[in-house]
């Protein structure tokens, strides 16, 4: 009995340290603002309030591009200054519509249209959208991260300063502001929170054109911006991500080509078999072939 | 043979041990004068004139199977050379000349809504007279560099031409605002000469910034409080700019292309430069306005400066080599490089504005080649002339 006794005090002295312990470990909540389902490429593009389900091919690019129109359009109507980014802008910069391959949109707007938008007639709205043809009805809520009243990177889990979210399937767009924060020390130079600098000149003015089908804007010196960020390959190679440039549709192509380390996701693209493509060589190609090569030897 | 078998044969004979051999103190020598002397290698001259029959015999069949299989073939079976790309085959609008296979049709061409080329009406281009009746015309073009509304020696330049406004056409390489006191002098007198001009980055900044201030006043207000020196003064300059001075400066081509100019040829004037291997319609408005230098992985033109082994009229200047029609591309913008004549490419930015020279090539139908002419513009500005309105 005694030695039942000392046997449970110990034991939940243990206990209670090693609970303790674990306490201690947690610490404090995170001060992420935005949550995603998962982290992965699959399940790190979805806000996790309306995520559902993974979405497959057709209907991310579907989503997407209404998405960007209405937001597009919302910030038309509205007077609310912003401009593309990033991934965004160099879909634009190949043919004016989104890059098949990306999971979410970039825009840009600047600080001071930040504090604009925090106000409760966008902050936390419901947005709806039609489609020009009428068919597509959807509602998107803007939602301004808290913590994009502070400029500065901080511990890194708020970069993101706004969220255009659409409600069905929990797709968005990423919303960031520039903002100068060392007037002292790097004049006109505005950052985001992702350590994007620019020159305010290669901001503004701003350039009027279209994207995906709807009037938008994009910084004045682009081409510098784009070349800055993804190097001048981002403007000739024309094979990425399973995806082939053509030149005469001026589309990006599925090809059936799944990159090694890409095979999860090929479950999401469109054809649901996958099967890579054996590219032959000419090598191959059979015994009057090699004969003809080996008489034609130049 | 064993002498022991020859017993009747004398001494001398079985010394001869080969019963069939000439009775002789040489029998060596002998041998070799009363038989025919083939030469030194027969076995090898039979041999290798076995061989050459053989190769000739195999290059001849070698010979007929190339020109059967060739002839057999269906065209584009086999390709032993490198395929061409798909992106090669599809373009439309291949030009020989370019270096690099540009994806065609991306960028800024056909998106921002640009002019890009405009041709110069053929009656202001000077031209020789001919043997049949036709007497030509004296008729010059005057091509100016970055003018940054730097006023008097703009005009300084023109007298030290001898403009004559009935016979010569003044075409602006763009960049004539900004910068200097005096750019709505620049713009009205270029106005009223009807001189040509060509859109340049500087002219873009101030149609955007102009574009919007009639859309957004308020926003643009906004931009202005928040903004830096250069754009401060750029935007109050799109302020002060008439309607009329807009529409003119809107209706600057990005290419101005000038036909059969004489002595030179096809020439195309442009504010920055010309991309090899793209034909003048398709060529992205935006680099036009923009580029210094060439990136040599890619191929793709950049406003970076850079070394002259990359600068852009290196590439065009040796691919128009190749060309069987060059054209001369007239350019300023690359104001560190100042003064820049090669054989097809004139670069006129002398850096007026900052103290250097104004530059003007003209062309006329008696000079082959044209004429460079210079003004110094330090000496000519206003003590109180800089940066700014």
């Amino acid at each position: 009995m005694k030695f039942f006794k000392s046997a449970f005090v110990a034991l939940s002295l243990v206990g209670s340290l090693v609970s303790g312990a674990a306490l201690e470990k947690r610490g404090k909540p995170s001060t992420k603002y935005f949550h995603e389902p998962g982290r992965s490429d699959l399940t790190g593009h979805y806000d996790i309030r309306y995520f559902k389900d993974v979405v497959d091919y057709d209907t991310r690019l579907d989503t997407l591009r209404h998405m960007v129109r209405a937001w597009l359009q919302t910030t038309n109507a509205e007077g609310i200054e912003t401009w593309i980014a990033h991934g965004t802008l160099l879909g634009w910069w190949w043919n004016g519509k989104m890059l098949p391959w990306d999971w979410d949109l970039d825009v840009q707007v600047m600080d001071t249209t930040l504090v604009k938008l925090g106000d409760p007639k966008y902050n936390m709205t419901v947005f709806p959208y039609t489609s020009d043809d009428g068919t597509v009805k959807r509602t998107y809520l803007l939602d301004i991260n808290p913590y994009s009243a502070e400029r500065v990177r901080g511990d890194g889990n708020n970069i993101i300063d706004a969220r255009w979210i659409d409600m069905t399937n929990g797709l968005y767009i990423d919303i960031t502001g520039i903002s100068e924060t060392n007037p002292k020390e790097k004049p006109n130079m505005y950052h985001c929170k992702n350590y994007h600098y620019y020159h305010i000149n290669d901001i503004y003015p701003l350039r009027d054109t279209y994207y995906e089908g709807v009037p938008a804007k994009i910084p004045y010196a682009y081409d510098d911006i784009l070349i800055k960020e993804y190097g001048v390959k981002a403007f000739t190679v024309t094979e990425y991500e399973g995806h082939r440039w053509n030149p005469v549709s001026k589309d990006w192509e599925l090809t059936g080509i799944v990159p090694a380390d890409k095979k999860k996701e090929a479950a999401s693209y469109k054809s649901a078999q996958v099967v890579p493509e054996f590219i032959k060589e000419s090598n191959g190609q059979g015994v009057f072939s090699n004969l003809w090569r080996l008489f034609h030897w130049w | 043979m064993d002498d022991s078998k020859t017993p009747f044969l004398s001494e001398e004979a079985r010394h001869n041990s080969n019963p069939y051999e000439s009775d002789d103190i040489h029998p060596e020598k002998n041998h070799h004068q009363h038989e025919p002397s083939p030469p030194d290698s027969t076995a090898e001259r039979t041999v290798s004139r076995r061989t050459a029959r053989a190769f000739k015999i195999a290059f001849v069949i070698w010979l007929g199977v190339v020109f059967v299989t060739y002839m057999a073939m269906p065209k584009g079976a086999c390709s032993l050379h490198r395929k061409p790309t798909e992106q090669m085959a599809m373009m439309e609008d291949h030009v020989p000349g370019g270096d690099f296979t540009a994806p065609l049709g991306s960028g800024a061409s056909g998106k921002l809504g640009y002019k890009v080329v405009e041709d110069l009406p053929k009656k202001l281009i000077p031209h020789h007279g001919n043997y049949w009746g036709d007497h030509g015309n004296d008729r010059r073009l005057i091509f100016i560099g970055d003018v940054h509304g730097s006023y008097r020696p703009l005009r300084a330049l023109l007298k030290k031409v001898n403009h004559d406004q009935s016979k010569d056409h003044i075409i602006l390489l763009g960049d004539m605002i900004t910068r200097g006191r005096k750019s709505l002098e620049v713009l009205n007198y270029a106005m009223s000469l009807n001189a040509s001009c060509v859109r340049g980055n500087h002219e873009d900044r101030i149609l955007l910034l102009r574009k919007q201030i009639v859309k957004h006043p308020k926003s643009t207000h906004e931009l202005e409080r928040n903004s830096n020196q250069k754009l401060k003064a750029e935007i109050k300059l799109a302020r002060k700019l008439t309607n009329e001075q807009t529409r003119w400066l809107e209706e600057c081509p990005v290419i101005l292309n000038i036909n059969d100019v004489p002595g030179v040829g096809h020439v195309a004037a442009v504010h920055a430069g010309l991309r090899v291997g793209v034909p003048l319609a398709k060529q992205d408005p935006v680099q036009v306005m923009n580029m210094r230098s060439i990136d040599p992985t890619t191929g793709t033109p950049t406003s970076e400066k850079s070394s002259n082994k990359h600068h852009w009229a290196t590439y065009w200047n040796n691919a128009q080599r190749h060309v069987r029609n060059p054209i001369t591309v007239v350019y300023g913008h690359y104001a560190s490089y100042g003064l820049d004549v090669r054989r097809w490419s004139f670069g006129l930015d002398s850096d007026c504005n900052r103290g250097g020279k104004l530059s003007a090539w003209v062309v006329d139908a008696s000079k082959r080649g044209g004429t460079i002419v210079q003004v110094d513009c330090k000496k000519l500005a206003d003590k109180s002339e800089g940066e700014g309105q």
